[in-house]
């Protein structure tokens, strides 16, 4: 092996070390504790080995199935919405002109804030005695207050509308640094040709942002399959556990429930969910770079 | 310069491999029974200001030979019992004493992962240490008889009212929830504000929609889990339920939002003077008699909860896997004597659970109501102590607030309720 190969791998060690100490191993213990009875109440009196016992429990649990359905809804819903706003935000933070340094400061600011600070600041917006509610009301538009979280629809929205905000940013920075490898030679031999800035839109910039673009999607939806802080923040999962996600719900299992074992395979079953997602992404990634 | 380089990544590669060690810092200070040791504990507590602090320091003043290393247990309680249960789950040194939660101890002992005290301060407990504490507060770290944990701050559901409204139209405190509807419901009418509430209550999806739950439950004299097992009677727990469903529905004196309401939401109405009744906690006491957070405060009048006042006591418990458990014992008696938990009440406004503390001029200048208060928590009736706590109080949670959002009807809600908690408690 070549001395600068040595070195190469030398100069990842350090990475590759702490990747396995605080993301493989916990990785592997998990899958590991799938598969066995561990409950905290019981762990003084020992456990044992229950084969794929738990995972066909998680299949024919109502309440995970419940979780899931919501979750990919939101993940669904919100990265639809995120996706077609972060990329107008980025050709809007793209343009030259006047004041563009503030427009990115406005634009990125949300991503800046904590999540749960967005989702107490988002709860105050929405709330009974809320902002929307107290607009709604001064301005004589409703007589009552909306019930946002006291409606499974509701609360629904509220959680998505803060969500699209919150994480939205984010993603047209990624976005814009798509744009800014687009070369402009493209774009000047469009105007040559006679081509508007809608067509070059559709001819160039959507062409050549598309594995930008599946790069980010693929960021976001395994991020929002494994949303909780917003929903711990805003709705705590009501109405009725409406909007509780399969993140909360492994959370739950895990810790608050004290299964060990069953928390470990409802986790390892959303692990699996989001490599299959991400399987899919990679390999229409690899087919459009090619 | 090759070989600088070569240098240079053998020493980040060391620097890492050393920062994933042991995190136990007391592994080098091992207890010794040598006095002229010096021995480090790590305590994980209830962040604040700077009290904690404060009570580490004056410790250590006292105890030269103990180190006490404070972490401070950040967020909720839910996230805080993570905390602890990662570590404690591993069989981890690093926690030596902690502030536990209610309901947390039963969980624990289950699991076997706290120290009795009986033996730890077995002098101290036969010269009647136990005795100074509140019983119903104590009475949720022990197990068998055996104790566990000391409450070192005091909490309870309490039931705020409008002495001035109760006066004006000569009516008594109510005691049940049924003559909370009715004298809510004659006021109202009487009063014809529409800005004016019956009742308010915390009954948002979370921890305290259990705490308020249980409240009606006792009413209807069903406790969900007692004497070791399951307690579940269909119909009490259906009555309890169309009574809150009632409250907003049928009655009108609890609003439709209520079910969205955290605490902060119903303190606003109180705070504005527009709530006849609160079911809030002994903690808001203090803010709630002063008149410049309260426009009412003049007014307010403290009395139990219908049906009990659910216990939300804090204690310090020992890790089973802690390497200086005398030294951690020492720390847990100091920091819930009775002396730390006077300056407490003052310092951060947190009650002591120590009975003694009631009578000090100080507590009484933080806390004017304390007679009362203390009346309140001597009443408190702890939640199912059950190993499966968490669970039942998930299922209790969503099926109260499905039905409170009408998802169900409180007949189903009680229905799903007594089969749900069936499967988990036997």
């Amino acid at each position: 092996m070549k001395k600068q190969t040595i070195n190469g791998y030398l100069l990842l060690m350090p990475a590759m070390l702490l990747i396995c100490i605080l993301i493989l191993g916990p990785a592997i213990k998990t899958i590991y504790q799938s598969f066995f009875d561990m409950r905290t109440q019981t762990m003084a009196l020992g456990y044992n080995f229950v084969n794929f016992e738990n995972y066909k429990k998680v299949f024919q649990d109502e309440y995970f199935l419940k979780t899931l359905k919501w979750t990919l809804q939101f993940t669904c819903i919100s990265a639809f919405f995120q996706m077609i706003i972060a990329t107008g935000l980025a050709l809007l933070m793209n343009k030259e002109m006047r004041g563009q340094g503030f427009i990115r400061l406005v634009i990125l600011l949300p991503w800046s804030i904590p999540v749960i600070v967005s989702g107490i600041v988002w709860t105050k917006i929405f709330s009974y005695n809320g902002v929307i509610n107290t607009f709604l009301i001064q301005t004589g538009i409703t007589s009552q207050a909306i019930n946002f979280f006291g409606v499974s629809l509701n609360a629904k929205f509220a959680v998505i509308v803060a969500e699209v905000w919150k994480s939205t940013p984010y993603l047209s920075l990624l976005i814009l640094a798509g744009l800014l490898i687009i070369p402009k030679e493209y774009y000047e031999a469009a105007k040559i040709d006679g081509a508007g800035s809608i067509k070059s839109f559709i001819h160039i910039t959507l062409p050549c942002l598309i594995p930008t673009l599946s790069v980010v999607l693929l960021f976001r939806i395994i991020g929002l399959m494994r949303s909780y802080g917003l929903m711990v923040a805003m709705t705590g999962g009501g109405p009725g556990g409406e909007t509780q996600t399969a993140a909360m719900y492994a959370v739950d299992t895990f810790f608050r429930y004290g299964k060990i074992s069953y928390g470990s395979a409802v986790s390892v079953v959303m692990l699996l969910v989001s490599a299959l997602i991400s399987l899919l992404f990679v390999n229409s990634l690899q087919s459009k770079v090619a | 310069m090759k070989k600088i380089a070569l240098l240079l990544m053998a020493a980040v590669l060391i620097v890492s491999v050393a920062g994933c060690g042991s995190p136990n810092p007391t592994t080098e200070e091992k207890a010794g029974d040598k006095k002229d040791e010096v021995v480090t504990i790590n305590y994980y507590g209830k962040p604040d200001t700077d009290f904690e602090k404060k009570v580490v320091a004056d410790f250590e003043k006292e105890y030269p030979n103990i180190k006490v290393n404070y972490v401070e247990l950040a967020g909720g309680s839910n996230e805080k019992l993570t905390t602890i249960q990662t570590v404690l789950q591993s069989k981890d040194a690093t926690i030596d004493v902690f502030a536990a939660d209610v309901t947390w101890p039963a969980i624990f002992i289950a699991a076997g992962w706290v120290t009795s005290l009986d033996d730890l301060l077995k002098e101290d407990i036969s010269n009647g240490l136990l005795d100074e504490y509140i019983q119903s507060a104590l009475g949720a770290f022990q197990n068998n008889g055996v104790t566990y944990g000391l409450p070192y701050i005091s909490n309870a559901g309490t039931f705020y009212y409008r002495a001035d409204l109760l006066e004006k139209y000569n009516k008594e405190v109510p005691t049940t929830w049924e003559e909370v509807v009715d004298t809510a419901k004659d006021i109202l009418e009487k009063e014809n504000n529409p800005d004016l509430v019956g009742y308010g209550s915390a009954w948002k999806q979370t921890e305290g929609l259990t705490c308020a739950v249980m409240e009606h439950f006792w009413d209807q004299g069903v406790y969900i889990y007692k004497d070791g097992k399951a307690d579940l009677d269909e119909e009490k727990i259906e009555a309890a339920l169309q009574g809150m469903y009632d409250m907003i529905y049928t009655d009108g004196v609890a609003l439709e939002a209520t079910p969205t309401f955290g605490n902060g939401d119903v303190r606003e109405i109180m705070q504005a003077g527009n709530l006849i009744f609160s079911r809030d906690w002994i903690s808001q006491a203090g803010k709630f008699m002063n008149p410049e957070i309260n426009t009412v405060a003049e007014h307010m009048g403290i009395a139990p909860v219908p049906g009990g006042n659910t216990l939300g006591v804090w204690g310090l418990m020992i890790s089973e896997y802690s390497e200086h458990k005398e030294a951690a014992s020492l720390f847990l008696k100091y920091r819930a004597g009775k002396v730390v938990q006077i300056e407490q009440a003052s310092a951060i406004n947190q009650l002591p659970a120590a009975v003694g503390a009631f009578d000090d001029p100080s507590v009484i200048e933080a806390y004017p109501a304390a007679k009362e208060l203390l009346e309140v928590m001597n009443h408190g009736e702890p939640r199912p102590l059950t190993p499966f706590y968490g669970e039942v109080s998930s299922i209790i949670q969503v099926e109260t607030h499905s039905m409170l959002t009408k998802g169900i009807t409180p007949k189903e809600a009680a229905a799903n309720i007594v089969e749900r908690i069936s499967q988990v408690i036997h």
